[in-house]
């Protein structure tokens, strides 16, 4: 399996580049296919192990897309959980997780930050 | 896709994770696309019809890859209406792990879910033209129809 993971910086103007807020989507490939992705939302941190916290989480781990939201120690939180509409396709899943950050990623992010308080 | 300025943040954001997402799912709709993007690349996409946002994210590589980042640039064409009768490869369902074991057994014989429509297509084409009724294929196997996933 061939596993690789991208970046997307979310305000192509932010003065931090691709050390800003950013979307990390890791796809997974078998046999010619995408099997299953993650996307994933971060956020710049200076507690950070690696500069970046995961806010919020989509995949398709389990055959099913889901949505986790998570805490500062990449764990899901409690009522964290969302199952999206099962027999969704990739593309659908893909683009409803694209479009669900870039509606809410403030919003994830003001929740996340609070909860490390 | 948008030709005017880019003025506000919401805007830009907006346009540029439309143009994120078609790239995705490009990759989904062609998985090759990988083997040339290096792994831990930050994705810049410069879109034909939205040439602000093309320049935005053409300055915004520039200075990435200045600061050390590995880059990638893929330009976006301008969008054009499928072709008749071509799938979209991208509107398969998830796999389910039983769906990935099946597909593993049968070994290097990638079958796309447009290339299994494709020939759904042509075999009921065929029945069609031999005066037959148009049935499933797996109907007329039925150890297909057990391997049918």
């Amino acid at each position: 399996m061939i596993s690789k993971d991208y970046f997307i910086p979310i305000d192509p103007d932010d003065p931090a580049d691709e050390a800003g807020e950013r979307i990390r989507v890791r796809l997974n490939q078998e046999h010619g296919l995408i099997m299953d992705f993650t996307a994933q939302y971060e956020t710049p941190h200076p507690d950070a192990p690696h500069g970046h916290f995961p806010v919020i989480r989509f995949d398709t781990a389990h055959g099913r897309p889901h949505r986790d939201e998570l805490d500062a120690r990449g764990q899901t939180i409690e009522g964290g959980k969302q199952w999206f509409a099962p027999h969704v396709t990739f593309n659908q899943a893909l683009n409803d997780a694209i479009d669900d950050i870039e509606r809410n990623w403030r919003r994830y992010r003001e929740r996340f930050l609070r909860r490390m308080q | 896709m948008s030709t005017r300025p880019i003025g506000d943040a919401d805007e830009r954001i907006s346009r540029n994770l439309a143009a994120a997402n078609e790239f995705l799912g490009s990759i989904i709709a062609h998985p090759e696309m990988m083997d040339t993007i290096p792994d831990g690349a930050t994705i810049y996409v410069l879109p034909e019809d939205d040439p602000d946002l093309a320049e935005t994210n053409a300055r915004a590589a520039e200075r990435a890859r200045r600061n050390g980042a590995t880059v990638h640039v893929h330009h976006l064409p301008s969008r054009r209406t499928p072709s008749d009768g071509e799938p979209d490869p991208g509107t398969g369902p998830i796999p389910s792990p039983a769906g990935r074991d099946v597909l593993s057994r049968r070994g290097s014989g990638r079958m796309l879910v447009a290339s299994y429509q494709k020939v759904k297509t042509v075999r009921a084409l065929r029945r069609t033209q031999q005066g037959r009724s148009v049935r499933a294929p797996w109907r007329d196997n039925p150890r297909a129809k057990a391997a049918n996933v």
